[in-house]
């Protein structure tokens, strides 16, 4: 890695650290707009006023918002999302209980997204605005416009239920009917960001048609169409890296929708309870986390990205 | 719907134990009887989150049923599903006028760590129990403890209490070792040691509550199957699919739309019992005149209630207090039916509310009996906001005043009519905000006779005073529904719903 | 900041991969266009003439005749409340396309808006937004609107402003760019010295510029919006029942998929057709863009 690179990722690195802070301050401001009032909720429906407001001081909840942030950003840089209001079980350990079967489904699902992308889109490319090319484009438009949570349910209704091959709910025992209970989820959220990732390659690929170094291939006598497709495929990787990124952070939220659909127990059915049960804590926690997610899925593509790709320019 | 069978906070109740006794028809789900087999994974889905093993946070079924599971309370509901049953109590008994209950404790008890169930345990229990802010009330009449020996205590009443027994059964009353074992309150309801049939594994409010058999109950041969696992689900589809499927063994809380799906057999039905009512916040100015509230009764129309929202499993409310009862007798004047005649005629001479806000459990049945609401007092010109609300969110809001009417579900503990009345007067009349000292007396009354005819008369006596103020309004009576694969046996559930996993085996 | 541009929003993304096309392009951008418009045209028709369609109220109850398969009287059956589903679907269009233009339109005045401000002011009010901006891009869109929906509580109102928050900066860093590609390509400096006053040249010379993309961004957000809206509601965060909006409608046709599957089937289809009408649209315009 030449300095400068070494340079930029150091500089991406740094740049983290505002982000984060940021992401924790609006976790917690937009919880704080949130309606009920969380030490009832701590207290008990029933439970007197003097005892809420007990519960009040004993969470700091009467002090200053800076005060409360910077105890907030002290208490998750230890390690500590805090603990549910309902249940008092920590707010970590509950995360990182469902953070696999979020992951899974997600990365399951870029990857399955992933290996219908490159054929569709060196055949819509190979003979642009020929019959392949426009019936793929089309799919693709068709595909943007469709409704993720409908899609699941007619996936359980039409394959789950018919067949019997999955599991409709849940994710059974054992690694087996943990992936076999995957294998809907994550088609569904491959669906769901499929389309934008075909249109990108495409187009990436067809730039790179013009490109000088194709064409200098060209005239090196490099007729053979099929190389020219890897030299292709192989420049247009650092983009595919980029939009892959920005899918996979769109696969994160594909998830939450799916995950309530399939009742899978990850994260984003946690989300969605969470939020219904007004348990802040968990909330924010999640929030936290997904956004971290989020922000790690861009700081590693960008990283590859400037590793991988020679044509880069580091800028400031 | 979610039922929020509870653990009434009666200031001081009186009556009731010979009821408590008597064993009414038996509410049996077993599938067949035969010889239990021991093993197998019973595989349960819950209709709400699991709100944690502390008793005093417990407002819903799914909570008292696990929690009761680990943290077993003294007392046993019989399998008749309605008396009661010796249980880490062998036996009790009430001396002096009702003012002394003895408990004595069965030898075997011992908690999952080996260690055996003290008198010193039951107290420090009851103390817990009762510096609870929610259910502390439960046990105030408890002045004193009185540990005469390891496995015998006695406790000393401030007034004759024969309901405490009752509470004393409830599934959030659960015994707990001496200083929570030696640890913090914190550390010991995350990871709790009780005397239940059942240990904890691992726990999640909103994924899966995994319990395995703990070998050292005292219960002869319980619990039957080696492992309980409890995942949430609130989809009716995905209920009705893993029921029928085989994935889920046993479903509970669900809905007449899902019980209308399951296939003959699978769905198992109680005595009509719980009772969906119609809070209305009397302390809120559009809905203080009694007159209004009973044109709301008037306008609702109870029929498209039980056959559509209920799909049939349920009838038009007969009073304000659930059916099959022990002394339950209907009001002297036919509660609330739908006339709209009448209802215009009552608001006429009333400051009528324009607009109202309606809270909502977010299931299927309570959503299309909000919807036969908001219609339905639309006729009378009171326009209906709807919010859908999470079980537990929707008690908070009704719990903490802020709502002007909610939908939730009301039912006994025990077999006798006084006590789902003494929950509604223990809860400032259903939440209503409206409570005056005539329902006590009416009730302290019904406890002070052994005439069955007087009892029954007290009761029409409440029922009349609650149609004639309608600080909340009766919907329906239905039972507590529970899907049932055929492999389960002996699951023995109450009539509000609630269960003992250890009575249950799987045939193989 | 990196030079990669990566976005949270799947708006970025759909918006952003601009498909270069030959000289054809155009005939296939224009059937494009014309088909959009016809399917989003039909849904506008469908919802000025929704009264004269069904004699039915779509809020309209009959409890005891819920769950009816198609006849005569209902053609599409009735759904949990005995209400005629071909008039919820109609009537639907009302909902779900006012709220989808809404949602869609405020955060683009709004983006607009700050951008403009930002390339003119620059110093520190620009700093301000574009880090602010940097902060919503890092939050996933969904998650982020979750939680504000969650905030606000249920309803248009907060689905408006959890759109608007998080659809605003695409558009503001758009007009941002311009305006200070316009700055320093001295247009404006000129413009100013010959007397013209500033509002007089954003309208003249920026927003011209940016109309075209800002017209692509804004049919792609509406393919977003309308999905997102049902979504949203089938996660119980949005719109609820009785209104005839198409995702309460799934969401509380779903305890019901297995003996009346159509309550289920039907909305989302009907979302679905309307979604791929402005997804053809976005894709035309942008296909005759890359046509010029």
């Amino acid at each position: 890695m030449s300095s400068g690179r070494f340079a930029f990722v150091l500089r991406r690195l740094l740049s983290l650290a505002p982000l984060l802070l940021g992401i924790l301050l609006l976790a917690m401001l937009l919880l704080s707009l949130a309606p009920g009032d969380p030490a009832r909720q701590v207290a008990g429906p029933r439970a007197p006023q003097s005892e809420v407001d007990a519960v009040a001081t004993e969470l700091g909840l009467d002090r200053p918002v800076w005060e409360r942030y910077v105890r907030y950003v002290g208490q998750v840089l230890g390690g500590d999302l805090g603990t549910s209001f309902k249940t008092g079980q920590a707010v970590g350990g509950q995360v990182v209980e469902q953070l696999p079967i979020t992951l899974s489904v997600a990365a399951l699902g870029v990857l399955f997204a992933l290996l219908v992308t490159v054929p569709l889109a060196v055949a819509a490319a190979r003979r642009p605005d020929g019959l392949m090319d426009h019936l793929i484009r089309l799919l693709a438009v068709f595909g943007i416009g469709l409704p993720t949570f409908w899609v699941a349910i007619m996936a359980i209704r039409m394959v789950a239920l018919p067949t019997g091959w999955f599991p409709v709910a849940g994710t059974g025992e054992g690694t087996g009917d943990f992936l076999r209970a995957l294998v809907l989820p994550s088609s569904v959220v491959a669906v769901s960001i499929l389309a934008p990732m075909v249109r990108s390659l495409r187009a990436t690929m067809m730039e790179l048609e013009d490109a000088e170094f194709v064409l200098a291939a060209r005239t090196l006598g490099f007729g053979g169409l099929s190389l020219l497709r890897q030299f292709q495929l192989r420049n247009a990787v650092p983009s595919l890296i980029t939009v892959t990124a920005a899918q996979a952070g769109y696969a994160l939220f594909g998830t939450v929708v799916v995950e309530v659909a399939f009742g899978l127990p990850g994260l984003g059915q946690g989300l969605v309870v969470a939020s219904s049960t007004q348990d802040f804590p968990l909330v924010q926690g999640y929030v936290i986390v997904f956004a971290v997610l989020v922000v790690l899925l861009y700081l590693v593509s960008d990283i590859v990205n400037a590793v991988v790709d020679p044509r880069v320019r580091i800028t400031a | 719907m979610a039922h929020h069978t509870r653990l009434a906070a009666t200031a001081v109740a009186a009556a009731l134990t010979a009821s408590l006794l008597a064993a009414c028809a038996g509410s049996d789900a077993s599938n067949g009887s035969g010889e239990p087999v021991a093993g197998g994974t019973l595989n349960v889905l819950r209709a709400n989150p699991f709100e944690g093993f502390e008793g005093d946070k417990q407002t819903l079924n799914s909570s008292y049923q696990i929690s009761q599971a680990v943290i077993e309370p003294l007392i046993r509901i019989g399998e008749d599903g309605e008396s009661l049953a010796p249980g880490l109590a062998s036996s009790w008994r009430y001396t002096k006028g009702g003012t002394r209950l003895a408990i004595e404790l069965d030898p075997d008890a011992n908690f999952s760590d080996g260690s055996p169930v003290t008198a010193d345990d039951v107290a420090f229990s009851i103390e817990t129990w009762k510096a609870g802010p929610n259910y502390g009330a439960s046990f105030g009449s408890i002045e004193e403890i009185e540990v005469v020996d390891e496995k015998s205590l006695v406790l000393h009443l401030s007034v004759p209490d024969t309901a405490l027994v009752a509470f004393l059964a409830w599934g959030n009353a659960g015994v707990m070792p001496e200083d929570f074992g030696g640890r913090s309150a914190e550390e010991y309801y995350q990871d709790p040691i009780g005397a239940g049939a059942f240990t904890v594994d691992s726990w999640s409010a909103n994924g899966e509550v995994v319990l395995e058999k703990n070998d050292d109950y005292y219960l002869e041969d319980r619990p039957y199957v080696d492992e309980v696992v409890s995942t949430f689900a609130s989809d009716p589809n995905s209920v009705t699919l893993q029921l029928q499927s085989g994935e889920a063994d046993m479903a509970d809380e669900i809905l007449p739309v899902t019980a209308a799906t399951l296939p003959e057999g699978f769905a198992f039905q109680g005595p009509e019992h719980l009772t969906p009512v119609l809070v209305m916040n009397t302390k809120e100015a559009a809905l203080a005149d009694a007159d209004v509230r009973r044109a709301i009764g008037y306008a609702i129309d109870y029929e498209a209630i039980a056959d559509g929202a209920l799909k049939a499993y349920g009838s038009a409310p007969e009073g304000s207090l659930p059916t099959n009862l022990e002394n339950w007798a209907p009001p002297s004047e036919p509660y609330f039916s739908r006339d709209l005649d009448r209802a215009e005629e009552l608001l006429a001479g009333a400051e009528a509310p324009d607009e109202l806000d309606l809270i909502y459990p977010n299931d299927a049945s309570s959503s299309v009996m909000a919807q036969v609401i908001q219609e339905n007092l639309g006729e009378i010109g009171i326009e209906v906001e709807l919010t859908s609300a999470d079980a537990g969110t929707a008690y908070g809001a009704m719990s903490s005043g802020d709502f002007d009417l909610v939908i939730f579900s009301n039912n006994a503990i025990t077999t006798d009519a006084s006590d789902p009345a003494w929950y509604i007067v223990a809860t400032n009349t259903m939440f209503s905000g409206y409570l005056t000292d005539e329902a006590i007396s009416i009730l302290t009354d019904y406890a002070s006779t052994s005439d069955p005819a007087a009892k029954e008369a007290a009761i029409t006596e409440l029922q009349d005073l609650w149609s004639t103020e309608a600080p909340y309004i009766a919907l329906a009576h239905t039972p507590a529904l529970e899907g049932i694969r055929d492999v389960v046996h002996d699951a023995h559930v109450t009539p509000w719903g609630v269960y003992y996993f250890d009575t249950i085996w799987k045939s193989q | 900041m990196s030079i990669i541009s990566s976005t949270a929003s799947p708006l970025g993304a759909i918006a952003g991969a601009t498909e270069p096309t030959r000289p054809r392009g155009r005939w296939s951008g224009r059937i494009k266009l014309v088909v959009g418009l016809l399917i989003v045209g039909t849904y506008v028709v469908l919802a000025l003439l929704a009264p004269w369609l069904t004699s039915h109220d779509p809020t309209d109850q009959d409890i005891l005749n819920a769950l009816q398969p198609p006849s005569p009287e209902h053609p599409l059956g009735t759904d949990e409340a005995g209400r005629d589903e071909l008039a919820r679907l109609l009537y639907g269009a009302r909902i779900d396309l006012p709220i989808a233009f809404l949602v869609t339109v405020l955060p683009c005045l709004l983006g607009t808006a700050l951008g403009v401000v930002c390339g003119y002011l620059g110093g520190w009010f620009d700093a301000m937004v574009m880090r602010v901006s940097d902060l919503l891009q890092a939050f996933p869109t969904y998650i982020l609107m979750i939680v504000l929906v969650f905030s606000l509580g249920h309803g248009v109102r907060s689905l408006l402003i959890a759109f608007t928050v998080v659809g605003w900066v695409v558009y503001a860093r758009l007009v941002r760019t311009e305006v200070l590609r316009i700055r320093e390509a001295g247009y404006i400096t000129a413009a100013v010295t010959a007397g013209f006053r500033t509002p007089r040249i954003i309208v003249r010379h920026v927003l011209p510029n940016t109309l075209r993309q800002t017209l692509i961004y804004l049919t792609s957000d509406l393919v977003f919006a309308v999905t997102a809206l049902a979504a949203f509601s089938f996660l119980g965060f949005g719109i609820q029942q009785p209104t005839p909006e198409w995702g309460a409608m799934t969401a509380a046709a779903q305890p019901y998929m297995t003996t009346n599957m159509s309550l289920t089937v039907l909305p989302g289809l009907v979302i679905t057709v309307l979604a791929l009408g402005f997804a053809l649209l976005g894709d035309g315009l942008q296909d005759r863009r890359g046509a010029r």
